[in-house]
């Protein structure tokens, strides 16, 4: 990864971090870190069904819609990433290769290091 | 939106493990593959070029005739959790942060614009894109025999859900209940599997396999600690016991700490702890999964149950549910990981975005899963002779059975490829290593001599579906391989007392040649057996073959272990099969209407084994 990516992101994770603080203090738990104590179940009903329109989307209906930031929810309990995501997928503008490909062989724009376990990357 | 006349459908999963590519014209399955099987590099996750290529060859068509491409997850929705949990765990999550984003912001974010590279701009249409659980529902359902079903999915993570509950029925499927990222029981074996020095993604039938060795003495603590399991089969995950939402590694120090001790390095001694810490999260994950299908099944009172991700691989839980859930019927997507993805979502388009009407089939639509290359008796021959093989032609298949049967009941091991290849991780008689269960040495011999792997590792039993009630307690076909079932009392031997002395050896190599029944080769140490049944519909020349040993010898089980050694995927072509062939120990290869004997092969002495072997990494 080039220098400057490295730069912005590590701009990027700075303006992460008093976020991180704030919600930590206002007690914001989206990943439900904090066992809820009196739940009587874990599981989360899903109210929203794809449609027909939505399967043209790379965001999710069912799964919740990373498309920004509404006034009042940055420190909902919604989630912090909707603020971010936009200024990474700015960042990643700036790496779209063009869509024709000049090799005869495809091979893929950007892979994952040697160093980076199978356990994690599945994740990723 | 309105299908065309003839309406053709890509699925791709790819970029995270075992990439794929399914094709499906008016709505049945032309063709399938993963990405490992031509590139040679086990559970490629690369975009997968050469599935695709194969797909669109099979149907002999090009991209530009594709009516639709769908792909199997949702990358901005897993790009969300992805930020979420980096700001949950910051400032720890830095190091993770900067080592995953690069790859998303030159590629995963970019995703339409790879998959025009990829198609050469061929592609005019528009991409499709389904959640990743929705996929795998899809999956499970739409193939399956059944009008109506509960569906349970349950894998690592795919956007949010780790979990998902819903009910199909006809032409449509909706999840209605699920559990978030990041509690996941497919993590929590996946943990165990990276602290018992498994690698994750592939080791996870290691533990399972290792778990009849153990005694389930950790399970109250994970219980207690780890995960709080609710009776409804939801769960939640105490995540300071874990490190891979911040981490590089699976298992934090808190996690060492509970258990006594870092985690086994890989390749080293496996020791009795390691056995009860697989014994322990084995049966864990077999309660969380019937707890699962009890509240599915309480909530959609349905008699039949589907199910895909990687944890319906589970086997052994799979045979749980089966006997002891209240479901009837379950059906199982043979392609359960992510490469099965590839396929729910070209379902997905075909039911859910076209509106079509299910055409159900009463045995299922997944053609016994051989939806891969097919290679024919001319190419094989070209082949043979190009590389200088020595073999014979059998013109009439019922010579060539015959010919091989008597091999077979000679306790001699053959490489059994023939049709086409097979769809997901199991191979099921079309790119398979078989040989005589009956055999007290064949376990060992498969393992050490032919497999190069762990000797623990037990091999999977096919059997002739009308006898297979005959050798053990399964109610339903399995004609996937993804049930286990117990050996009858019937065919069990007793141990003599010398032998339980050795059944509690340190050493698993010693445990593992005790005999136990009539078929030892199958038989793992609880007695039990991850059973394939075989029919004529689904298996043709290998159900014949099956048939014909069972004539000759009386026994309608055979071994049958994916064609392969350890590390590398299933053989694809016939140059892997020889190679394979010369590579390993196997005293015979059938390719097509083919034999090839090893003491034939005047190139065999000069082949560099060893060179064959390294070039796979052990899994």
């Amino acid at each position: 990864m080039d220098l400057l990516a490295q730069v912005l992101l590590t701009i990027v994770y700075l303006l992460v971090l008093p976020v991180r603080l704030v919600r930590a203090v206002l007690g914001h738990d989206k990943l439900r870190l904090r066992r809820p104590l009196n739940a009587a179940s874990y599981w989360v009903v899903r109210d929203k069904e794809p449609n027909s329109q939505s399967y043209f989307s790379e965001a999710s209906l069912a799964e919740g819609c990373p498309g920004g930031l509404a006034v009042g929810q940055f420190f909902s309990d919604r989630g912090a990433a909707r603020w971010f995501t936009p200024m990474l997928r700015l960042i990643a503008r700036l790496y779209a290769l063009p869509r024709e490909r000049a090799a005869d062989k495809y091979d893929v724009s950007a892979d994952r290091g040697a160093s980076i376990p199978d356990e994690v990357y599945t994740l990723w | 939106v309105k299908p065309s006349e003839s309406t053709r459908i890509l699925g791709i999963s790819a970029l995270y493990h075992d990439s794929a590519a399914a094709l499906l014209v008016d709505g049945k399955i032309v063709a399938a593959a993963q990405e490992e099987r031509f590139t040679r590099k086990k559970y490629d996750h690369h975009f997968p070029i050469n599935a695709i290529e194969y797909c669109l060859s099979e149907a002999g068509i090009r991209p530009i005739e594709l009516d639709y491409i769908g792909f199997y997850d949702k990358p901005l929705a897993k790009f969300d959790r992805l930020v979420e949990t980096y700001i949950a765990f910051a400032p720890q999550s830095f190091r993770s942060w900067m080592k995953s984003l690069p790859t998303w912001l030159k590629s995963k974010l970019h995703l339409q614009r790879e998959m025009d590279r990829a198609f050469r701009n061929e592609y005019r249409g528009r991409y499709i894109f389904a959640d990743h659980h929705e996929s795998h529902a899809a999956s499970a359902f739409f193939p399956s025999p059944f009008e109506e079903a509960a569906i349970l999915t349950l894998d690592g993570v795919g956007e949010w859900s780790t979990t998902t509950l819903g009910y199909g029925r006809g032409n449509h499927l909706r999840l209605t209940h699920e559990i978030r990222f990041p509690h996941s029981l497919g993590l929590l074996y996946s943990a165990f599997t990276y602290y018992t020095g498994f690698l994750v993604n592939s080791g996870e039938y290691k533990v399972m396999g290792l778990a009849p060795y153990g005694e389930p003495r950790f399970k109250d603590l994970i219980l207690q600690e780890l995960i709080h399991v609710q009776d409804d089969g939801s769960f939640w995950m105490d995540m300071s016991y874990f490190n891979y939402c911040q981490g590089m590694t699976m298992t934090s120090e808190k996690f060492h700490r509970l258990f006594g001790g870092p985690p086994r390095n890989p390749e080293s001694f496996i020791t009795q702890r390691e056995m009860d810490l697989a014994a322990s999260v084995q049966a864990v994950c077999e309660e969380v999964m019937l707890k699962c299908v009890r509240h599915v099944h309480k909530l959609t009172k349905s008699k039949n149950l589907v199910m895909a991700g990687g944890v319906a691989l589970n086997c052994v839980g799979n045979g749980r549910i089966l006997r002891e859930g209240p479901f009837e019927k379950i059906w199982i997507q043979p392609a359960a990981g992510d490469s099965g993805g590839a396929l729910g979502v070209a379902y997905l388009i075909w039911y859910h975005v076209l509106s079509q009407p299910r055409v159900i089939n009463t045995t299922d639509s997944q053609q016994g899963s051989l939806l891969g290359p097919e290679f024919d008796n001319h190419k094989i021959r070209l082949f043979l002779d190009q590389a200088d093989a020595s073999y014979n032609l059998f013109e009439n298949e019922d010579e060539l059975v015959d010919h091989v049967a008597d091999l077979l009941a000679d306790e001699k091991v053959v490489g059994w490829f023939s049709g086409r290849m097979e769809f997901g991780p199991r191979a099921l008689g079309a790119r398979s290593i078989i040989g005589d269960p009956r055999s007290t040495t064949m376990q060992a011999k498969m393992n050490v001599k032919i497999k190069f792997r762990e000797s623990f590792r037990p091999f999977a039993p096919c059997v002739l579906r009308e006898d297979a009630e005959e050798y053990f307690a399964l109610q339903n076909e399995s004609p996937y391989m993804l049930l286990v079932a117990p050996v009858l009392k019937k065919h069990r031997r007793r141990p003599t007392d010398e032998e339980k002395v050795i059944m509690m050896d340190p050493d698993l190599r010693k445990r593992v040649g005790v005999v136990r029944s009539s078929i030892p080769a199958v038989t793992h140490v609880d007695y039990s057996a991850r059973v394939q049944t075989v029919d004529e519909e689904r298996h043709g020349r290998f159900y014949r073959l099956m048939k014909r040993f069972k004539e000759k010898t009386g026994c309608p089980v055979l071994v049958n272990t994916s064609f392969n050694i350890r590390g590398e995927p299933i053989v694809c072509t016939p140059e892997d099969a020889f190679r394979c062939f010369l590579g390993t120990n196997m005293d015979a290869l059938v390719l097509g209407n083919h034999l090839l004997l090893k003491e034939e092969q005047s190139n065999a002495p000069a082949f560099d084994a060893e060179a064959y072997k390294s070039s796979f990494a052990p899994d």
